[in-house]
C-alpha cells in the first residue's frame, strides 16, 4: 500500500475518540470539525474534498462527477471503478497499514513533507 | 507516469519519425511534416498516453517548430484557432452551463418537466429520454447524464429486480444525452469542430441554423431510441414511480440566471436579423454572470479549458493540413475525383462511428473532420456536419462515451445489452443521415 496511515489523537489529553461535526453553507466548502471527546477541544478542521457514501457509492458518484468532467470514455470508466471500489475491503487494509506502520508525525509536517506532493 | 504511456509515448514519436522518413513521391517538405505530425497526433489521441489537451498544445508546438520554417505563413495562423469565435462559442455554452448547474436551475426544470410524465413506465421513458435530451443540448452530455440518471436509478428502486423496464430506464439516459449533443452547436465539442469547418469561405451556419437542420434529426432518433428500448426491455410494472421531485420557487439569483440564459438564446436564436455571430454572442452570459457576481473568479479558473483547448488543436491541425498542402496530396493520392461526394459521406459517416466508440468523440472529430473537409472541396459543409453528428451515433461500448460510462457503472447493465442497443442506434442513425439527413443537408445549400 503506498500510503501512511495516522490515527488522530487529541494533542491535549491524546485521546482518540473524537466527535464530527459536518458544516454545510451557501458558497462555502463542506467542512469538518474535529472535536476531542474528552476535552472537546478543536483537534483540526478539514475540508471536503470528496465524499463517499459506503452504502450508495455510485449514487455519490453521480454528485461528483458533474463538477469532474472528461472528454474520455475511458478515463470516466476508471474513475468509476475507483468509486465501485469495495469501501469496506479498502478501510480494513487501511487499519492494517495503520497498525503494521502507524504514522507517528503531525498532519500538518505530513503535509509539509515533499516527497507526499501535496 | 504509467509505463503503458511513456511506451506510447515513445511509439508515438518514433510513428512521427518513420512517417517523416519514408519517401513519398509527389509531397513537398511541407506537407511530409503535416503528415508526421497529423500521424503522430492520430497515435496520441487514440492511445490517450497524454491528457487530450496536451496533444492539442503539442500540435501547436510541432507545427510552430517544424512548419513554420518551411511554410511562408505568420505564426499567428497556428495560434489563432485556439480562440476563434467558435471557442468563443463554445466558452460561453460552458459558463451557461455552469451557472444553470451552478444555481441549480438544471434539476429544477428537469423536475418540473418529469412531473408532467405521469406513472405510465413508457411515457415515464420518453420523458425522461426527452429532457436529458433538452438539457444535453445546452450543457455537457456527461453533466446531463449524471443528473439525471440519479433520478433514473431513484425510479429503478421502485421497480421489481426482474423488471426489464430497469434496463430501458439505465440506458435511455446516456442514449438521449449523447443524441441531444447534437442539437445545438454547443451540445457536444465535435459539433463546434465540424461548425469552425462549415463556417469556412463563403458558407456559414448560424446557431438557429444549427438547430433547424439538426433538431428533426435528434427528434426522430430520440423517438426510434425509445421504441428500441420498450421493445428490448418491455416493462411489465404497470406503473413506475418518480422520487419526490423537487417544486421549489425560483429566488432572485436563479432569475437573474433565467434571463440571462434566455437572452443569450433569443440573441443565438435571431442572428439573421442583427447579424451578430453566436461567437460574439456567446459572450454576453460570460460578461453577464462574471459581471453580476453569479460565477466568481473561481468559477472562471474551473471553466473545462481542457475541452476548449482540445478543441482549438484540432481546428489549428486543419489549418496545418490545408496550408501545408497535405489535403491537395491525399486528394491526388487517393484519386477520389471520381467519386461522388455521397458515397464519400457514407464512407467517412460509418468510419467516424467506429472510430468514436473507441476514441473521445472529439479526438476523432479532430482527426477526420480537417482531412475530410479537405477531400471534396464541394461537399465539404455536408462532409463536416455528417461527421460531426455521426460521432454522436457512437455508443456502443462503455468506453464510447462519458455517458455510457456512467450507466454502465450503475451495474445495472451488461456490456452485451449495451453493445446491442448502442449499435443499433449507431446504425439506424447513419442510415438516417446517408438517406433523408443527406437530401436534407442539401436543402440548406451546405
Amino acid at each position: 500500500m503506498e500510503c501512511k496511515v495516522k490515527r488522530e489523537k487529541c494533542p491535549h489529553c491524546h485521546s482518540d475518540k473524537h466527535h464530527n461535526y459536518v458544516v454545510f453553507g451557501k458558497n462555502r466548502k463542506i467542512t469538518v470539525y474535529v472535536e476531542c471527546a474528552d476535552c472537546h477541544i478543536l483537534v483540526s478542521r478539514y475540508s471536503l474534498e470528496q465524499y463517499i457514501d459506503p452504502n450508495a457509492p455510485f449514487e455519490s458518484f453521480l454528485k461528483q462527477i458533474r463538477d469532474n468532467r472528461t472528454e474520455s470514455g475511458r478515463k470516466m470508466l476508471n474513475n468509476i471503478q475507483s468509486y465501485r471500489a469495495d469501501l469496506t475491503e479498502e478501510f480494513a487494509n487501511i487499519k492494517q497499514e495503520w497498525k503494521d506502520h502507524p504514522e507517528t508525525r503531525r498532519i500538518y509536517e505530513i503535509l509539509d513533507d515533499d516527497s507526499w506532493g501535496y | 507516469m504509467k509505463k503503458s504511456n511513456l511506451t506510447n509515448w515513445i511509439l508515438g514519436i518514433i510513428v512521427g519519425l518513420v512517417v517523416y522518413l519514408i519517401p513519398l513521391s509527389g509531397i513537398n517538405e511541407a506537407a511530409h511534416r503535416c503528415l508526421a505530425i497529423f500521424v503522430w497526433a492520430i497515435f496520441m489521441w487514440v492511445s490517450e498516453a497524454l491528457p487530450l489537451f496536451v496533444t492539442a498544445l503539442a500540435i501547436l508546438f510541432f507545427e510552430s517548430l517544424l512548419l513554420k520554417p518551411v511554410l511562408n505563413v505568420p505564426l499567428e495562423k497556428f495560434f489563432s484557432p485556439f480562440f476563434s469565435s467558435t471557442i468563443a462559442l463554445f466558452m460561453g455554452g460552458l459558463v451557461l452551463a455552469d451557472t444553470l448547474q451552478k444555481y441549480h436551475i438544471d434539476e429544477m426544470l428537469a423536475h418540473r418537466l418529469l412531473k408532467r410524465a405521469g406513472k405510465n413506465p413508457a411515457s415515464l421513458l420518453l420523458m425522461m429520454i426527452l429532457t436529458t435530451a433538452f438539457i444535453s443540448m445546452w450543457m455537457s452530455n456527461t453533466a446531463a447524464t449524471a443528473m439525471m440518471m440519479a433520478i433514473a436509478v431513484s425510479v429503478t428502486r421502485n421497480i421489481s429486480a426482474d423488471d426489464p423496464f430497469r434496463k430501458s430506464m439505465i440506458l435511455g439516459i446516456p442514449v438521449a444525452a449523447n443524441i441531444g449533443g447534437m442539437g445545438t452547436p454547443v451540445g457536444t465539442p465535435p459539433n463546434a469542430v465540424a461548425l469552425q469547418f462549415l463556417n469556412k469561405g463563403e458558407m456559414h451556419v448560424s446557431f438557429v441554423k444549427w438547430m433547424i437542420i439538426t433538431v428533426p434529426i435528434m427528434i426522430l432518433l430520440l423517438i426510434v431510441s425509445w421504441r428500441l428500448l420498450l421493445y428490448f426491455f418491455p416493462p411489465r410494472a404497470h406503473s413506475a414511480d418518480l422520487p419526490l421531485l423537487s417544486g421549489e420557487k425560483l429566488d432572485r439569483r436563479q432569475k437573474s440566471v433565467l434571463t440571462i440564459f434566455a437572452i443569450t438564446l433569443i440573441l443565438w436564436l435571431t442572428e439573421p436579423w442583427h447579424g451578430l455571430k453566436s461567437g460574439v454572442v456567446a459572450l454576453v452570459p460570460v460578461i453577464l454572470v462574471f459581471g453580476g457576481n453569479l460565477l466568481n473568479p473561481g468559477d472562471f479558473r474551473k471553466i473545462e479549458w481542457d475541452i476548449l483547448f482540445l478543441l482549438g488543436g484540432g481546428m489549428t491541425l486543419g489549418a496545418a493540413v490545408e496550408d501545408s498542402g497535405l489535403s491537395k496530396y491525399v486528394i491526388g493520392m487517393l484519386s477520389l475525383d471520381g467519386v461522388s461526394p455521397y458515397l464519400l459521406f457514407i464512407i467517412l459517416t460509418s468510419f467516424t462511428v467506429l472510430l468514436s466508440t473507441f476514441i473521445s468523440h472529439t479526438s476523432a472529430a479532430n482527426i477526420l473532420i480537417p482531412m475530410a473537409a479537405g477531400l471534396q472541396q464541394t461537399s465539404a459543409g455536408i462532409i463536416s456536419l455528417g461527421i460531426g453528428l455521426a460521432s454522436s451515433l457512437a455508443m456502443s461500448l462503455p468506453i464510447s462515451t462519458p455517458p455510457n460510462a456512467i450507466a454502465f457503472g450503475s451495474g445495472q447493465i451488461t456490456i452485451k445489452e449495451m453493445f446491442k442497443v448502442g449499435l443499433i442506434i449507431g446504425l439506424i442513425g447513419l442510415a438516417l443521415l446517408a438517406s433523408g439527413g443527406y437530401i436534407w443537408f442539401k436543402l440548406f445549400k451546405l
